[in-house]
């Protein structure tokens, strides 16, 4: 080559020298840039991209009975989650998971050989297995936190109690309602992740907050009578094969619920059931189950009703409602427990036909008469006396309209015909519940006011909170209100106390003790046009004891029993799970009880 | 016998860094620097596939046991292309290119060619597949290295070089294009720059042909559109960071929370998924990341170093094919290097194009391999190394020595030679390879080589330039 090429060759190297080493330089400054310079910046985009926020989940309050039974509690449990893309060997994973988790081998190897990712083997495994499972350090294998809800009594109390969901939020009932407070405060914790939610091994996990845990309740229920209340409703639901049925007992002072049984019929299982008789599915009215339990559930002639019926379902109250009438009535003085009023069987009024239940001569009744044989012509009359206004105050006085404030989901408040809406049939059918709508809440509610002195107290179910640390903080008593002057709450008594003793409600009857109280059977409304459901009824009992020392009120309610009167089909459950309460709390008996039950 | 002068003693006594880089044989640094590289890369290779092998494969090694495969065979080819006499590549180079530009229309052909990933820039069978643009690049350097000094040493006239070029490298550029593969063709480019640019032809005609060039690849960029995303999303990441500029500003993320000494080799975050294509183009990141700016400026210093001693090996070559051809390789290499790292660190867009040495990549890397092996070759040429320095010993042997003993020698020669028969097989092996064969020595019984290398090296580069 020549020396001029050579020479220009030479000088040309040395350019591209010159060239690469400056664009190197210029790269080194980049990296200096990048990596000293705003290495701080990029560090924390870092952080900010890979840091993913866990939850820590909190443990759940228990809710538990009014002498500490647990009710529902949540057990710690971890969920065991397999990526089957990390096992290379399915079969000996599975024989070695299979004792831990109590799942065939055969089984286990199946789903770990899903080829899913994404495979929960358990959801609710104990911590002591958890602990062997994360010991042997299986490649594909995660352990989750999670908990189980566990309600040691079964499905006792469920409408009232209420459950969770699967991601452990309540869904019904007081788990639903308190859930806020007992699902306690989730802590938050970050760690590194990659896009794919897979954890970078070796990175730190952050906690941002501790996970506070859940505050219990702890309730006014009483599990045995709860048990007793449900068995005796749900024995005479298959014996008069009721619809549904509601059994709430109360604390007349207090107004503490100590019993709420809420069912509904399973009418495919409850012709086997009656053919096959031995668990005392058809016992005498009155006369309790001798046999075994009923079956309460899914696969039992009975089972708990999706809500508290007790608040959630409203019907016509019947003669139940005739409390608005007389207790308004005698409060004013527009009748004493002996003014006379003489009494047709029927009467027309605006065109329509009003008559009693049960035939009789036109005769001179007294109002305690006219309450005792519940009749709807005599009871109009006093209404007449009393003036629609003073019909319509006494009934929102008495709680109708308004919700009880227990605190259940799906609570109705009732429904109120306004004076608006007023007919003049009203006089006779609001008086003896033919009008309004209500809760059986609602009327236990009126009753046990009379029980307690003429003094308004609303119920409650939630006595006190759980706090996590173990301290139980007393849940403020909601204010009460007098109604009735005292005195006034005596003389009503006395007219209640006649029901049992020589009218409608003589099944009511419970032996030692003087029991007060007013049975009602009320017409079904067609759905969506006027008129009733020829032949179907609810049949209710509502009353209160010792009457001349109120301690317990309650009432029964049965929907479309085949024995139609509130005298007959549901004062029995009543006398029966009273009966049970009065024992069970050591009531002394009543002096000249033995005058009822004739 | 030593030739000294004062220039060469006062070399000598010259202490210190410079000296030592001074002193070291092009050839032995070459090797030494393309070693390191690669054992860098295959250490970083390891640690940035671990997540991407064990969901693409199910085992954390699996790609670091691919890229052992195709390392083993780069060194293999390294060393054999290391011995391969650079001159003998002149005679197959045409044969090569045209083989290369048959299989890169094969590869356009459907059914034979392999499509990945919306290109097709592979053939072969089964796990066997190479990238003939891989193979492009190497037949046009040596191809157009033989072209460049045949012409000059025939014709005075630039354009009998600029055309034939043009057109090869166009030819070949618009294939790979069709691939589409433009971060390659860019590279094709390049190397037929630095083939323009070593053949001495004027700068202003080759300044036209860079120029339209660049006017071309622009046009080329806009109209399809992923480039034209890849290029808006070079000159504002930040605004396509969770298009088309993710890429880049992970990667700039990763580099930058490596800081000054990195997160620790194993211990980057980018590699889980966040950092596409982490151990190929992007495996400078990951080595940012890990090894913090330690790591990154250490892979920028080899790779500079590099280059300083292939243009010393264009600069001490022997003959102008040699001078030519090194310095085409080092275009070449430092292209790759530079578009890659600038890539990298967020100032020039993403082509695809991978780290030279470093980057997992099978025929890439054994093509890389080649060219630093003909590199190593050329180096071995220069004035006072071991090789000149022998092939200079033996001539002057072969005036000074009787001719019964060249007689001996030439039977059954190595077993004859006392003291070590192992260096002389050798030896005699590696002149039998190279073009001056009939050249042979008994360099056991001579002094060693590297002190003549010494004081011999000032005196030849004078001679030379």
């Amino acid at each position: 080559m020549s020396s001029k090429s050579t020479v220009l060759l030479a000088r040309r190297i040395r350019f591209v020298r010159l060239v690469v080493v400056l664009v190197l330089l210029l790269i080194a400054a980049r990296l200096i840039d990048i990596q000293v310079v705003n290495s701080g910046r990029y560090s924390r985009e870092a952080r900010s991209e890979l840091a993913q926020p866990v939850t820590v989940q909190a443990l759940r309050g228990g809710i538990f009975a009014r002498n500490g039974q647990p009710l529902a509690v949540s057990i710690p449990t971890k969920e065991v989650i397999a990526d089957d893309f990390q096992i290379r060997h399915p079969i000996t994973e599975a024989k070695a998971l299979s004792p831990l988790l109590k799942i065939p081998a055969s089984n286990l190897a199946t789903e770990l050989s899903r080829r899913s990712g994404y495979v929960p083997l358990s959801h609710y495994l104990g911590v002591p297995a958890a602990n062997k499972v994360a010991a042997d350090h299986l490649p594909g294998i995660t352990l989750v936190d999670s908990s189980l809800r566990e309600y040691p009594n079964g499905n006792l109390a469920s409408p009232v109690i209420g459950s969770v969901n699967a991601a452990g939020h309540g869904s019904s009932g007081l788990e639903y309602e308190y859930n806020s407070l007992l699902a306690g405060k989730p802590g938050r914790e970050s760690i590194l992740e990659s896009p794919f939610g897979v954890p970078l091994p070796q990175t730190p996990v952050v906690a941002r907050s501790v996970a506070h845990p859940g505050t219990g309740l702890e309730l006014t229920l009483d599990p045995p009578l709860q048990y007793e209340a449900e068995q005796a409703l749900a024995a005479q639901m298959v014996s008069t094969k009721a619809r549904n049925g509601i059994a709430v007992v109360m604390d007349v002072h207090t107004g503490n619920i100590l019993a709420m049984a809420n069912l509904v019929a399973n009418p495919q299982n409850q012709a086997s059931a009656s053919n096959s008789a031995p668990l005392g599915s058809a016992p005498t009215p009155g006369a309790g189950s001798t046999g075994g339990a009923v079956v309460i559930g899914p696969n039992g002639p009975v089972s708990q009703a999706p809500s508290a019926l007790a608040v959630t379902q409203v019907n016509e109250p019947g003669s139940v409602f005739k409390i608005a009438t007389f207790s308004a009535a005698l409060q004013d003085g527009v009748i004493t427990p002996n003014t006379t009023f003489v009494v047709p069987d029927q009467e027309v009024l605006d065109g329509s036909l009003f008559h009693d239940a049960e035939t009789h001569p036109t005769q001179p009744m007294t109002a305690t008469q006219i309450i005792a044989q519940s009749s709807n012509i005599g009871t109009s009359y006093v209404a007449t006396n009393l003036g629609e206004s003073r019909l319509l105050a006494q009934v929102k006085t008495l709680g109708f309209g308004s919700p009880t404030g227990l605190g259940l989901p799906g609570e109705s408040p009732g429904i109120l015909a306004t004076a608006a809406q007023w007919e003049p049939t009203n006089i006779v059918s609001l008086p003896i519940g033919q009008v309004d709508a209500v809760t059986a809440q609602q009327v236990l509610d009126a009753y046990n006011m009379v029980a307690n002195g003429g003094v308004f107290v609303p119920p409650r179910l939630v006595q006190a909170t759980i706090t996590p640390s173990g301290k139980a903080v007393g849940t403020p008593m909601k204010p009460t209100r007098r109604i009735l002057s005292p005195g006034i709450d005596q003389e009503f008594t006395k007219m209640l106390e006649q029901v049992v003793k020589s009218g409608t409600g003589v099944h009511a009857v419970i032996p030692g003790y003087l029991v007060a109280g007013k049975t009602g059977t009320a017409n079904i409304h067609l759905k969506g046009r006027a008129g009733f459901i020829p032949g179907a009824f609810v049949a209710e009992f509502v009353g209160f004891a010792p009457a001349n020392h109120p301690v317990l009120s309650a009432i029964v309610v049965l929907n479309r029993p085949n024995t139609i009167y509130g005298g007959s089909a549901s004062a029995p459950v009543f006398a029966k799970i009273m009966g049970y309460a009065l024992h069970r709390y050591d009531i002394p008996t009543s002096a000249g009880s033995s005058a009822q039950g004739g | 016998m030593t030739v000294s002068t004062p220039q060469v003693r006062s070399e000598q006594r010259n202490g210190g860094l410079v000296g030592f880089v001074q002193r070291i044989p092009t050839a032995s640094a070459l090797t030494v620097l393309v070693g390191t590289l690669c054992v860098i890369g295959l250490v970083m290779v390891g640690s940035a596939s671990s997540v991407a092998s064990i969901s693409l494969y199910g085992s954390p090694w699996a790609i670091l046991a691919r890229e052992s495969i195709w390392m083993v065979l780069g060194v293999v080819v390294f060393v054999v292309v290391g011995r391969i006499e650079y001159s003998r590549w002149r005679k197959v180079a045409p044969l090569l290119l045209v083989v290369t530009f048959l299989m890169l229309i094969a590869v356009l052909v459907p059914g034979v060619g392999v499509s990945a990933m919306g290109s097709s820039r592979w053939i072969g069978i089964g796990q066997l597949q190479i990238q003939p643009s891989e193979l492009m690049k190497l037949a046009l350097a040596l191809y157009g290295a033989d072209l460049v000094v045949r012409r000059s040493e025939a014709s005075k006239s630039y354009k009998t070089i600029l055309g034939p070029l043009i057109l090869i490298t166009g030819f070949a550029g618009l294939l790979i294009l069709l691939q589409p593969d433009m971060g390659t063709s860019v590279i094709v480019g390049c190397i037929a720059m630095g083939l323009l640019f070593g053949s001495g032809v004027p700068m202003r005609p080759v300044l036209k042909v860079i120029g339209s060039i660049v006017a071309l690849a622009v046009v080329v960029a806009i109209i399809s559109p992923y480039r034209r995303a890849r290029l808006l999303s070079f000159i504002n990441p930040g605004a396509h960071r969770s298009s088309s500029g993710y890429q880049v500003v992970q990667s700039v993320i990763g580099m930058g929370s490596g800081h000054i000494t990195g997160v620790g080799l194993g211990s980057g975050r980018e590699k889980w998924g966040y950092l596409p294509n982490a151990y190929t183009d992007f495996i400078l990141s990951v080595i940012g990341e890990e090894l913090g700016l330690i790591g990154a400026l250490t892979v920028l210093v080899l790779l500079g170093a590099l280059v300083w001693y292939g243009l010393r090996t264009a600069a001490r070559a022997p003959d102008h094919y040699g001078s030519l051809l090194a310095l085409t390789l080092v275009v070449w290499i430092s292209a790759e290097s530079i578009i890659n790292i600038g890539a990298v660190v967020g100032v020039m867009p993403v082509t695809g194009i991978p780290l030279p040495f470093v980057s997992y990549g099978g025929s890439s890397l054994v093509i890389m391999m080649v060219a630093a092996g003909v590199l190593v070759n050329i180096a071995r040429h220069e004035p006072g190394s071991h090789r000149e320095l022998r092939a200079r010993l033996v001539s002057e042997q072969r005036k000074s020595e009787p001719r019964e003993w060249r007689k001996r020698r030439t039977g059954n020669g190595s077993h004859l030679v006392g003291g070590a028969p192992g260096m002389a097989r050798l030896l005699q092996r590696h002149e039998r390879s190279s073009s001056d064969g009939g050249s042979r020595s008994d360099s056991a019984r001579r002094p060693r080589a590297n002190r003549l290398d010494r004081s011999n090296r000032r005196v030849h580069r004078r001679r030379d330039g």
